[in-house]
């Protein structure tokens, strides 16, 4: 078919008008109509018709008996794909050798009635030929379809423009809301950030929404920090200072000598030398969180702790350093350890001594600590039962926050002998990746905790602790139901469907009834109905059996849940209606 | 329109600009309509410490809220437009208003 077009540029006259026609973009339009023509009438003029031109009904009847044996093939039987290829392109290569005759049809200029409006008129090139009503639009019809066709294209524009925002804000984890005009003005700002040289008083909020905005944007840089610093800053958050130098950190050492905490994520960048400054230049520093300080030597980290600074620090979080060792910490320990309320450390790969991480519950005694993280120690066997079940002692009845994300050597000790014994304040619980959880042991832990923790806890997140399911769960609920905010169980896929609906479903539904009349009769495990009365968010991602069902019945009857993620389920489809309010994310039919 | 002082209110300003602006439209900021219960109220004018633009910029944001909230999720909402100088005052007016 290629090459017979790139010939037809040296036919002659014939071959002149096809390329005018192909220009136009009517060569389709023609061919149809002739087509149609072929198999109703045979114009008279048939006979000039160039004898080489083999008729093109043969090769129509033989396509469309194909396709109508390929319509009767049995849906069970294997398709066999036939060879077909250079049969459709012979067809088509013979439909475009038709082009070139044009003598069997009404040429430009002729007259001709329109089949829209009846009207007659002069036909030319520019006319479109209707195929459904077999003749031409006159002017103004054809101007009339162009419009609907138009509109038609605008409104396809749209609709994918609306499914594009309705995604773009799936993603975000909200719905979609005409924006403030403080957001429009501080996107502006941060769009133009580097005109601007002050940003005056703006409000701290909406100066920390430029701060982290700028971070999202990556553009937080040695010029636009400065924006942020002021001798009237008490609390400072930077959440992404690849960018900024060791010069610049150590602006914030003098521009704000009376902040008191001090956040900075991916800074790369700090140096010992910024660590030595803030140490004699912010006195008042009690709140200290690093991510990523690899630049700070261990003996730096010693050097630091031991300054007055150091002492008087009530938090500290560190994240993502090999340079933070086991004598930083013990040198965090000695000299503020009965002091801290906050304690944060997370992949420390360089405090890889047992006997360093179980001085925790010695130091971590006198203290009051509110929140405790523990995550990713270098060796799974570093973080034991007992080294936690010991710190929980000390400080348990204080701590509001756990977190032991990715400790996959903690069992369902832990829990039994650990936290559900010495931890009644505790309100967030953080255990994601304990592979070695059981259902069972969750389910007792949680069922005995109500006699220490009454009040409940607000937020719990389980995902990858794929050893627990159905009871644990439920146990949870009954523990915690009428508290829990956030919830995450993603990966708990041996969570069912049937305990899943049971949960949620009124305790005299006549299924239910059945099924606890079933229940004790044999033992099938049977729920009654939980009530989450705060849920919020829900991550109930790669758990298969949850399905449209289970989405229907969890939307009905969690009144307050906002967000409910269903990564990775494709039993959830497109039909389920959940709840105005509730946004359901990950969907595979929501994806663009 | 009933009566002019229950559908519409003078926004002034500093400089002396009048802006109408219908009450529910000027309603759509927490601030403004907490005025209501006042003298504000009453006299239907509001006195803003606003330069003239500033105060265009948000009278057309509330009308620009006003016709485009129910829109939201239909996708076809324009971008509203703010001059980039005067960004930041508008900030911390917006702020103010609570828009």
């Amino acid at each position: 078919m290629r090459s017979r077009r790139t010939t037809s540029n040296v036919k002659g006259p014939n071959s002149a008008l096809t390329e005018f026609l192909r220009l136009e973009g009517i060569t389709d339009a023609f061919r149809r109509r002739r087509e149609a023509e072929g198999t109703t009438t045979q114009p008279p003029e048939e006979p000039s018709v160039s004898a080489a031109t083999p008729p093109p009904s043969g090769h129509r009847q033989r396509r469309q008996t194909k396709r109508r044996r390929d319509l009767d093939l049995d849906p069970d039987e294997e398709f066999i794909p036939e060879h077909d290829d250079d049969d459709d392109d012979d067809a088509d290569a013979d439909v475009y050798y038709d082009d070139d005759d044009v003598q069997g049809v009404k040429i430009s200029g002729e007259e001709d009635t329109c089949v829209e409006c009846g009207t007659t008129f002069y036909l030319n090139v520019y006319l479109r030929y209707l195929q459904l009503k077999k003749g031409y639009l006159c002017d103004m019809c054809n101007e009339v379809l162009k419009r609907q066709e138009r509109a038609k294209k605008r409104n396809q524009v749209s609709a994918r423009r609306k499914r594009k925002t309705v995604a773009l804000a799936l993603l975000n984890k909200r719905q979609v809301l005409l924006p403030k005009l403080q957001d429009i003005c501080i996107h502006e700002i941060s769009n133009n950030i580097n005109d601007v040289d002050v940003l005056g008083n703006i409000g701290e909020t909406n100066l920390n929404k430029i701060s982290q905005i700028l971070s999202k944007n990556r553009s937080l840089n040695n010029k636009t920090i400065g924006l942020f610093l002021g001798p009237h800053c008490k609390a400072l958050e930077f959440w992404d200072c690849s960018n900024v130098d060791s010069d610049s950190l150590n602006k914030i050492g003098s521009f704000c000598p009376y902040v008191e905490s001090l956040t900075l994520h991916m800074c790369g960048q700090l140096h010992n030398d910024n660590m030595k400054y803030f140490s004699t230049n912010l006195p008042h520093l009690k709140h200290l969180s690093l991510d990523g300080p690899f630049l700070i030597s261990d003996s730096m980290w010693q050097e630091f702790f031991e300054t007055e600074v150091g002492k008087n620090l009530v938090s500290f979080e560190v994240r993502n350093t090999h340079r933070f060792g086991n004598d930083s910490l013990i040198g965090l320990l000695e000299n503020c350890g009965s002091k801290l309320t906050l304690l944060k450390l997370s992949r420390l790969d360089t405090v890889d001594s047992g006997d360093v991480w179980s001085l925790l519950p010695h130091y971590l005694g006198e203290s009051t600590l509110t929140e405790l993280e523990i995550s990713y120690p270098v060796r799974e066997e570093l973080i034991t039962d007992d080294l936690i079940i010991n710190i929980l002692s000390v400080t348990g009845d204080t701590l509001e926050y756990l977190n032991l994300t990715g400790c996959s050597n903690l069992t369902d000790k832990l829990l039994s002998d650990g936290i559900t014994k010495f931890c009644p304040l505790l309100r967030v619980l953080i255990l994601d990746s304990l592979d070695q959880l059981t259902d069972e042991g969750f389910a007792n832990a949680m069922g005995s905790y109500s006699t220490i923790n009454q009040g409940g806890l607000t937020k719990v997140l389980l995902s990858n602790c794929v050893g627990l399911g159905d009871n644990a769960l439920y146990a949870l609920f009954q523990h915690s139901g009428s508290t829990l905010i956030e919830l995450n169980t993603n990966s708990i896929h041996n969570l069912s469907k049937e305990s899943l609906l049971q949960m949620f479903t009124d305790d005299l539904h006549p299924s239910k009834v059945e099924q606890q009349q079933q229940q004790e009769q044999n033992s099938i495990s049977y729920f009654p109905q939980v009530h989450l009365l705060l849920l919020t968010t829900w991550d109930i991602g790669f758990v298969r059996s949850v399905d449209d069902e289970v989405v229907k019945a969890i939307s009905d009857h969690c009144t307050k849940l906002q967000i409910l993620e269903v990564y990775g389920n494709n039993r959830c489809s497109s039909r389920v209606l959940v709840r105005e309010g509730l946004l359901l994310l990950g969907r595979q039919s929501d994806s663009i | 329109m009933s009566h002019p002082s229950d559908d519409i209110k003078g926004v002034t300003d500093s400089d002396k600009f009048k802006f109408v602006v219908l009450k529910k439209v000027a309603s759509i900021s927490s601030v403004l309509r907490n005025t209501q219960e006042f003298a504000e109220g009453r006299s239907g004018r509001i006195q803003l410490d606003m330069d003239g633009d500033i105060l265009e910029c948000i009278v057309e944001y509330l009308y620009y809220n006003f016709k485009y909230k129910d829109k939201a999720a239909s996708g076809s909402v324009p971008e509203f437009k703010i001059p980039t100088h005067l960004a930041l005052e508008l900030l911390v007016k917006a702020d103010y208003l609570d828009i």
